[in-house]
């Protein structure tokens, strides 16, 4: 048999011709697949956006440019237009002139060309010649004085050169100045014209710029557009801010505004997203957040780098969001993407990223909802069982228990610690019968414990020293000074919301407890002694001194006696369950002990010794001395989980328990979930031990009030900012912040205004005022000042001196309005403290601390002065020396004699021109208009407002202590 | 119904039962050739595709196979199937030609020795180039070349999988020391598919496929490469989960599903529960049992199988192949006899020396 020839056999001819029609398939095939791919590569999502904003780019331009040229006016831009239609003629008339001249201007030019060519050449060869001399000379040559020679004979050929040069520009010059002339009158017009129109014409600009005609398409063409497209991709990368990706820090570029296009534009507001203006673009996006320095990401979160909505990692904050975004997902649902560690943060939630930058500041201003949140952390002692860097050594927020037995009564801390809130509206969170699903078992199991910490408690608190019993004191009298004498600045009786702005827990009324039911809860004998005096039963305590008479003491206490809450002590107290006690008593035994051991334990131990066992091991379960001191725990280590970095913790370290798929799985939801109902992950586990279900109590806040506080967890964050970009206080800043700790501390805003917040004493003094029928409006002049006022930015600093203010602060019986119902207590400050104060007040108002210049008087000035005191007659309305004025109390103004030891001078100034800046609703009027024509007594002085003003307070600074003038 | 269907599919795909089964139908189906014909390997085919069809609606299903690093996967156990089929229908085929006298099918033509290289040869592979092309770009276009998250050493995946081709190593990390499993049988596998030609002299079925002319040989290769590799893959990519737990096709990857592995060594076999005393204190009078056992495996056991079952190819092949050969064969039969003894009697290791970083 004949080998087959290849070629030749017909078999494989036909196989060859198969394979050809499968080449040219596959072959069609693969073009389809890389069209594809050219095309999936082209397709992206934001391009879609850009073209769209393109179009609302041009909307608005065309807008803006219907606006300009009505601005302009038709009837201006058609004279314009004649104008230059004039020059036109004008010039047309001139033709052969012009012509002539510009022939002329031509030639100098080709003259001029060759000059300064010559001209430029020669210096190079100047510089080439000088080399080669001095290189000749400092080795020595014998040719360098050749050289020099040669040097020299350039130079002066250059200079000649120069001189042809200037030449040549003079003629230029002249010619150009001729042809200029001839057509001035166009010139001009054209200049008037595009002067007028030159908004006109930059819109006409833009408008030609953003067409998406022919060229716009042909730019954006798949594979052209490798040149240079009009899309493109936006990016920022903003200044030493970096992304973690664990093993590095990679500087962070944010593309946000590939698809946010119109976010730091004015006018696009209420343009669909992702078009939308930023909500508040001159604080983040200029000002002190410029866009090009921060980007996006640092506040927001979310990655950068990602030009899609899915990669981007939006999070939405509602259901209806959720359920909305599914498109873009392409689930039901929006499901957001899961693999990066920092998905961006949920509407409202942004604020908790300030305190990267914003460090050391007691409240960071605009964020509401950061500083709702800390205020309420600070508020219920998170602090005491979860330990948080920066919250450390704080003093335990609750009252301490060593003594509790002569406050309150057994079966009172019983009923209390079952159920907090059933008794009145608490901080205290509740620990017990709070589980999800909670069984009659763990019900025995919860009377128990409770009875055995009240046991413990008690059994640990001193007992000796009972109080005696109060002076018989006037109920009535008692509630009017209650509530005039300042009380409710920091303490609230039921649902009393007046002057609470926000949350309630969070407000200055609620820095104190609710007294509602005091008189249930504790007795007489210690609240009288209280009240007198707060640091002498716990010198840790925030109360201060009020200066109560025995008398006034009296009677807020048989007014207070008089709160009661029966039902609340009716409630009953089941008797400690032996049996249950004792199996609870062996199970922490046997974790500790071996069996045997344990057993042996159990029987040593007296009933008493049982009791007192489970009292401390259930305190030290629960953590009561997280909030509490409480002898034998006073170095036991808090119960919760540290909480510095709780910001970025990931999801995947959070234990949802059932709740997998009820509860979004984020960190926010799952926080905020805990805080609602602390012991619900372990709903579903019933046979979980005793030991492994969860502790932590339920404080009972609302939604909102978990939302703020999730915010203010969820800046606990590991991430650092580099020192650079961070917020640096000032020396000055640093000062204010430490004094707004203390106020903070000491809830100074409980009364006083300062800045735009506090002073809740007002607001409960108009509202007094109301209800008694008297002029709301008073309540200004009733009240504790204002001690800084945030648009004049003037304070209590630049008032008064600061010697003055630390003198009172130690002493504030001193006050300058006696006759106030309302008192500044006493707070019993450290030096340290008063000076912390006084300076804080000096830096707020920028003034010098701790002395300022005295003010150049002279004896004409101090008479002028006295003239317009007696005329103006300030004494009808203020104290001087002492002596009241015939008036009632709300028109009464303090002491005249006081100003030269207390106020500044240069505050002097500022009030006595406009004190309704300063201090919103004084009585003092503005006596010294601006307008010397309005003055009332224009002959004195001329009626200057300025010279009236430093004649008077020359002469209230001479003022002695009886009132007269030292002068005099 | 379904449930108690899904719950039986569930319960027979545990490894042990499910690599069992596999091993049972893959010696019967050496057995018995009726197995690889046409219309079996068609009903098999469509009913695997009806099964896979039907199971996509179960959610928890649909989530494992159509995670895009598994899609492909999908795809090669059915080109497997569909490979080794028509390599054994055509070695069947062959075998009957052969028995009626005839030439095998690729030598119909009367030739034998060549093939056409130009331009068949070069034009096939060139068709083939640009179909993978055109598979590998359709492929990226679809499942977008799925990235995951950064690395992060304090979060590592769970669970944490090798990729697709090595799983059938990573399953062999449940049940050898990471030593053996993951470098001394890989270099093994290499080192023995190297050394095939040289072991293997026989000429029969060079250039065509046959069946009967190689029995032994196919027979260990495919149970090498079906149940030793490609079910181990299976296995590794759809039914180990979260903390390489195993999980039943339809079952919810839950990660906190918790599994007892009580599992003990030989020496405690003996000493404990066997003898009643203590373990040994010192460490190889304690492992004297397993390295006992390992030394008649590895020593004694070639002898014996010399004398005996492989007399043949003792004779066949001569003592220093028949050495290699045999080290090979127990080496490649000592996983399933590691994972017999793991899932009958909970045997851990069977020499046990962590104190020198050795176990068997």
């Amino acid at each position: 048999m004949a080998k087959p020839e290849p070629g030749r056999d017909p078999e494989m001819a036909t196989r060859t011709e198969k394979l050809s029609v499968l080449f040219a398939v596959t072959s069609i095939l693969l073009l389809v697949t890389f069209s594809w791919m050219i095309w999936a590569d082209y397709n992206r999502e934001w391009k879609k956006y850009q073209i769209e904003f393109g179009q609302l780019e041009i909307k608005a331009t065309e807008e803006q440019r219907k606006a300009a040229e009505g601005k302009i006016g038709a009837d201006r831009l058609a004279a314009l237009g004649a104008a230059v239609a004039k020059g036109d003629a004008d010039v047309a008339a001139k033709r052969s002139e012009i012509a002539a001249a510009q022939k002329e201007a031509d030639k100098l030019q080709a003259e001029w060309y060759a000059i300064d060519q010559n001209y430029r050449f020669t210096k190079a060869n100047i510089d080439v010649k000088r080399y080669d001399y001095e290189e000749a000379a400092h080795l020595g040559h014998s040719d360098a004085a050749k050289k020099k020679a040669k040097l020299d004979a350039l130079e002066a050929q250059w200079a000649d050169l120069r001189t042809k040069l200037e030449d040549v520009l003079a003629r230029q010059a002249a010619v150009n100045a001729r042809i200029a002339d001839l057509e001035k009158t166009r010139l001009d017009a054209e200049k008037a014209q595009k002067e007028a129109t030159a908004e006109l014409q930059r819109l006409d600009a833009k408008l030609k710029k953003d067409q998406q005609g022919f060229v716009f398409k042909v730019r954006n063409l798949p594979v052209l557009d490798l040149a240079n497209p009009s899309l493109k991709v936006q990016q920022i990368m903003p200044a030493s801010l970096n992304d973690d990706v664990i093993f590095i820090q990679t500087p962070k570029v944010d593309r946000c505004t590939t698809c946010h296009l119109g976010i730091d534009k004015k006018g696009y507001e209420k343009a669909p997203q992702p078009f939308t203006s930023h909500p508040d673009i001159d604080v983040y996006l200029r000002g002190p957040h410029p866009i090009e320095k921060i980007g996006c990401t640092v506040c927001h979160q979310g990655r950068g780098r990602a030009t899609s909505f899915v990669n981007a990692v939006h999070t939405p904050a509602s259901k209806e969001s959720e359920e909305a975004w599914g498109k873009y997902s392409g689930t039901k649902e929006y499901e957001r993407w899961h693999l990066w560690d920092q998905p961006m943060l949920a509407k409202g939630h942004t604020e908790s990223q300030c305190l990267k930058c914003h460090q050391g500041n007691v409240e960071v201003p605009k964020a509401d909802r950061l500083n709702a949140g800390v205020m309420l952390v600070e508020r219920y002692g998170c602090f005491g069982c979860h330990k948080i860097k920066g919250w450390e050594n704080l003093r335990k927020i609750g009252p301490d228990l060593t003594k509790i037995a002569t406050k309150t009564n057994e079966d009172f801390i019983y009923r209390w610690i079952k159920e907090p809130k059933g008794f009145r509206a608490t901080r205290m969170p509740q620990v017990w019968d709070i589980r999800v699903n909670e069984t009659a078992d763990q019900k025995a199991r919860n009377d128990v414990e409770a009875n055995a910490v009240t046991a413990y408690i008690v059994e640990k608190s001193a007992k000796d020293g009972a109080y005696p019993a109060p002076p018989r004191g006037d109920l009535g009298k008692g509630k009017k000074l209650f509530e005039s004498v300042g009380c409710l600045g920091c303490h609230r009786i039921g649902d009393d919301r007046r002057g609470v702005e926000g949350f309630t827990m969070a407000s200055f009324r609620s820095h104190g407890p609710n007294l509602d039911g005091t008189g249930s809860k504790v007795n007489a004998g210690w609240l009288y002694s209280w009240i007198r005096n707060p640091k002498g039963y716990w010198h840790e305590t925030k109360m201060p001194n009020l200066r109560l008479t025995e008398g006034e003491a009296g009677d807020i206490t048989a007014y207070l006696m008089s709160l009661k809450n029966d039902a609340f002590v009716a409630r009953p107290r089941p008797a400690l369950d032996v049996k249950v006690r004792d199996t609870i008593v062996r199970e922490y035994l046997t974790t500790q002990f071996t069996i045997k051991d344990a057993d042996a334990k159990l029987a040593a131990m007296n009933d008493h010794d049982r009791t007192q066992f489970l009292g401390e091991k259930t305190i030290g379960r629960y953590g009561c001395f997280g909030c509490h001191v409480i002898s034998g725990f006073e170095k036991t280590s808090p119960i919760g989980v540290e909480l510095t970095e709780e910001g970025s913790k990931l999801v995947e370290r959070l234990d949802f328990g059932f709740l997998e798929h009820e509860i979004p799985h984020t960190l926010p939801a799952w926080v905020k979930q805990k805080l609602l109902e602390p012991r619900i992950y372990d709903r579903d586990k019933p046979s979980k031990k005793p030991e492994e279900l969860l502790r932590m109590p339920k404080f009972h806040v609302a939604p909102e009030e978990a939302d703020a506080i999730v915010t203010a967890v969820l800046s606990l964050t590991k991430e650092q900012v580099p020192l650079a970009a961070q917020k640096q206080l000032s020396g000055d800043e640093r000062v204010v912040e430490k004094g707004r700790r203390l106020v903070r501390d000491l809830n100074c805003q409980g009364c006083h205004q300062i800045g735009a917040k506090g002073g809740s004493m007002r607001a409960l003094i108009a509202d007094q005022l109301e209800t008694s029928g008297g002029d709301p409006i008073q309540a200004q002049a009733l009240s504790p000042p204002m001690l800084w006022n945030e648009k004049s930015k003037i304070g209590e600093g630049a008032r008064v001196h600061t010697d003055w203010l630390h003198g009172f602060l130690q002493h504030p019986e001193n006050h300058i309005r006696p006759w106030l119902e309302v008192r500044m207590p006493t707070f019993e400050f450290t030096e340290e403290q008063t000076n912390a104060i006084t300076q804080y007040f000096a830096a707020q108002d920028k003034v010098p601390y701790p002395y300022e210049p005295k003010p150049v008087t002279n004896a004409a000035m101090i008479a002028a002065g006295k003239d317009l005191f007696g005329r103006w007659q300030c004494v009808k309305c203020h104290v001087v020396g002492g002596k009241l004025p015939n008036q009632d109390p709300a028109n009464m103004a303090p002491d005249l004699a006081k100003v030269p030891e207390r106020l500044r001078a240069d505050f002097l100034g500022h009030w006595l021109a406009d004190p309704g800046s300063i201090m919103p609703g004084t009585r003092m009027p503005s006596n010294f208009p601006e307008n010397a024509s309005e003055n009332a007594f224009p002959e004195i002085l001329g009626g200057d407002q300025k010279k009236q003003i430093e004649a008077v307070r020359a002469y209230l600074l001479t003022l002695g202590p009886k009132g007269a003038s030292t002068l005099d | 119904m379904v449930d108690a269907l899904k719950g039986a599919i569930n319960f027979l795909t545990a490894p042990e039962i499910f690599i069992t089964l596999a091993s049972v139908l893959f010696f019967l189906s050496m057995r018995y050739k009726a197995f690889w014909a046409p219309k079996v390997a068609l009903a098999l085919g469509i009913l695997g595709a009806i099964f896979l069809a039907v199971s996509m609606l179960d959610h928890n299903f649909a989530l494992i196979v159509k995670k895009p690093d598994n899609v492909p996967i999908v795809a090669m156990l059915f080109l497997v199937g569909f490979f080794v089929w028509l390599s054994m229908h055509q070695a069947h085929q062959n075998d009957e030609r052969i028995a009626r006298g005839e030439p095998p099918n690729e030598a119909s033509n009367g030739e034998n020795e060549k093939t056409w290289v130009w331009p068949d040869l070069v034009y096939t592979e060139l068709l083939c180039m640009i179909i993978g092309m055109i598979v590998l770009v359709v492929w990226g276009l679809a499942f977008h070349a799925p990235i995951e998250e950064a690395a992060n050493p304090a979060r590592t995946p769970n669970p944490s999988k090798a990729p697709w081709y090595f799983l059938g190593l990573q399953e062999m990390l449940v049940y050898y020391d990471p030593w053996l499993a993951g470098v001394v049988f890989p270099s093994l596998i290499i080192v023995g598919l190297m050394a095939i030609p040289y072991i293997d002299m026989n000429p029969k079925g060079n250039g065509y496929y046959t069946f009967k002319e190689r029995k032994v040989e196919i027979t260990i290769f495919m149970f090498g490469f079906l149940i030793q590799w490609v079910l181990l893959v299976i296995l590794g990519t759809f039914l180990r989960g979260p903390n390489w737990n195993f999980f039943g096709p339809y079952e919810y990857w839950d990660l906190h599903k918790l599994l007892a592995l009580n599992n003990v060594n030989l020496s405690e076999y003996v000493w404990v529960k066997a003898l009643g005393v203590g373990l040994p204190k010192n460490m190889f009078v304690r492992e004297i049992p397993g390295i006992l056992a390992t030394l008649v495996y590895v020593v004694v056991l070639p002898g014996l199988l010399a004398r005996t079952w492989l007399k043949k190819y003792f004779e066949k092949l001569g003592p220093w192949r028949y050495a290699v050969f045999v080290m090979l064969l127990l080496l490649q039969i000592a996983l399933p006899i590691k994972m017999m003894l793991r899932w009958l009697f909970d045997l851990k290791y069977i020499v046990a020396l962590p104190e020198i970083f050795f176990n068997i």
